[in-house]
């Protein structure tokens, strides 16, 4: 690996804003499929623990067109909606098809179980307030907030 | 929920109570009761009759309904203007606490600060309450997601300028309107029915618990009043009757003695109004003003608010034994899992004291009763 892959890895996928009320997530990605993924990833991670996740179960996530920014909110929604209904915590991400005509994703997972998962954040919904899914340096980058 | 019990009558129970509450009430991620299955059709029953299902299935009693807002049931609700999603989404979720600042909580009460009204209300000092703050869960969150995308092409289709697009909009009178209140009285009614089988496995715990048949237990529901919905109602503007819309988002009702949607045996009083604390300080009960109605459209404020967002309070609670500092003060908690708790600290809110002291003096709720908590469980 050279050293600008090695620079590229460790750069900052996603971080945290903290709301009084909600919760933020700014999110980076060198490309749409990648800041997708990883805003997934961050959802996630805030949710549980993803170390004591297991990749067990697969889904295939497919939405309609929108805009990115409805796009980003419509993904991470359902997510939370597979979760909701089929108790499933989700850890790997691959976005297949991302942009002006929909979303295409395989996740994997496991079902939430009492003792083996925790969960650290109980969000309640994906929101559309102050949305964003920008170019920014040469990547992109979303911030989404969350009613918790 | 008050109760015919002193806190003398508990002593010593309350670790049991709430290890009680805990099994009978499913709170946290993925749990539900394994006696509770509901086919479609029995889901569109709920959505449409919303409490009255509840008492017709046997959890609780004819009184209950009595006490609760709109009678238990948002008029002009239909299961059609719901999505199949939300419908997948309910399925699980009845009768579940869910997590975030749910709870049911097992206090006293602490002071009375107005006894006829109290005892209009049936409430006294030392009396053993309940709290049950819970609502439409996963399906009023569908609900709100599909009708979002709905009123974002409405807002286009109505030109409505927005300056965030989670404000999306359409006229209540318009069709995208008229579906979303059928859809939002659904989730109404949801939540009213998740709230009515809880309190029942709350008088099943204490039945189990101390022993003790319903008769010489009497918990009786004060009231049920929702806190984020919109309604449609009679109000005077400009000293004019005038049908209005009125959304309460983290605010609650606050009606004024003699209003016709107060049950009657309120009615010369005025309509209850319930304001949760945080878990460590207390709540309050209040009572609704004719000052109400005529600043803030019968409307007060719904509880403490938060100051802290949820990680600073996870950070601050850090290295903290949350759980046993609360049982130092005499209180018993139990949560699904330890995050939910810690971000529950009571420093993470305002003091309640000190909102409801502002709602009090500016009139428009007035102070009846403060409840000290024994026992919580949280999602």
């Amino acid at each position: 690996m050279d050293t600008g892959a090695k620079a590229k890895k460790k750069k900052k996928r996603f971080e945290i804003l903290d709301h009084t009320a909600d919760i933020g997530l700014i999110v980076y990605g060198e490309d749409l499929k990648t800041l997708f993924e990883n805003a997934a990833e961050a959802f996630f991670q805030l949710i549980t623990d993803l170390k004591r996740v297991r990749q067990k179960e697969e889904r295939k996530v497919e939405l309609q067109g929108e805009s990115l920014e409805r796009l980003m909110v419509d993904w991470l929604n359902e997510l939370l909606y597979l979760r909701d209904v089929e108790n499933l915590l989700f850890k790997k991400f691959e976005v297949t098809v991302v942009g002006e005509e929909g979303l295409k994703a395989k996740v994997k997972g496991e079902v939430f179980k009492t003792g083996v998962h925790v969960i650290k954040t109980g969000v309640k919904a994906v929101t559309h307030h102050q949305i964003q899914v920008k170019r920014e340096d040469g990547g992109w980058k979303a911030q989404v907030i969350l009613d918790l | 929920m008050r109760s015919g019990l002193s806190r003398k009558d508990i002593q010593g129970r309350m670790k049991d109570l709430v290890d009680g509450l805990f099994i009978n009430i499913p709170s946290g991620v993925g749990s539900h009761r394994k006696d509770l299955k509901l086919n479609r059709e029995e889901q569109r029953q709920v959505l449409k009759k919303g409490a009255r299902w509840a008492v017709e299935r046997g959890f609780g009693t004819a009184e209950d309904i009595e006490h609760i807002e709109e009678l238990g049931c948002i008029e002009g609700a239909d299961p059609d203007s719901v999505s199949e999603k939300a419908m997948e989404r309910g399925k699980g979720q009845l009768g579940t606490l869910g997590s975030g600042n749910h709870f049911v909580e097992v206090g006293y009460v602490a002071e009375v600060f107005d006894e006829d009204i109290a005892r209009v209300l049936g409430l006294w000092k030392d009396q053993v309450t309940v709290l049950v703050h819970t609502g439409s869960r996963g399906f009023g969150h569908q609900v709100c997601d599909d009708y979002i995308r709905v009123m974002m092409n409405a807002a286009r289709k109505y030109q409505i300028e927005l300056p965030d697009p989670q404000l999306c909009c359409a006229p209540v009178s318009s069709p995208e309107g008229e579906r979303y209140l059928e859809a939002m009285a659904c989730a109404a009614n949801y939540a009213f029915t998740n709230r009515q089988m809880i309190s029942h496995w709350v008088r099943e715990t204490f039945e189990q618990v101390l022993k003790k048949r319903p008769r010489d237990l009497q918990l009786d529901l004060v009231y049920d009043v929702c806190h984020n919905i919109a309604k449609v109602e009679t109000h005077t503007v400009n000293g004019e009757k005038k049908k209005l819309c009125v959304h309460r988002k983290g605010a609650t009702r606050a009606f004024p003695p003699n209003h016709r949607d107060i049950p009657e045996d309120y009615r010369s009083i005025g309509q209850p109004v319930l304001i949760p604390g945080d878990m460590g300080r207390c709540s309050y009960v209040l009572i609704g003003t004719e000052k109400a109605m005529k600043e803030t459209f019968g409307s007060t404020c719904h509880g403490a608010g938060r100051v802290m967002s949820r990680h600073q309070a996870i950070k601050m609670a850090k290295g903290r034994a949350v759980v046993r500092e609360m049982e130092d003060k005499g209180i018993i908690v139990r949560g699904a899992s330890r995050g939910t708790i810690e971000e529950e600290i009571p420093e993470a809110y305002k003091d309640v004291n000190d909102v409801v002291n502002v709602v009090h003096h500016a009139g428009i709720s007035l102070k009846v009763a403060k409840l000290v908590p024994m026992g919580v469980i949280k999602g």
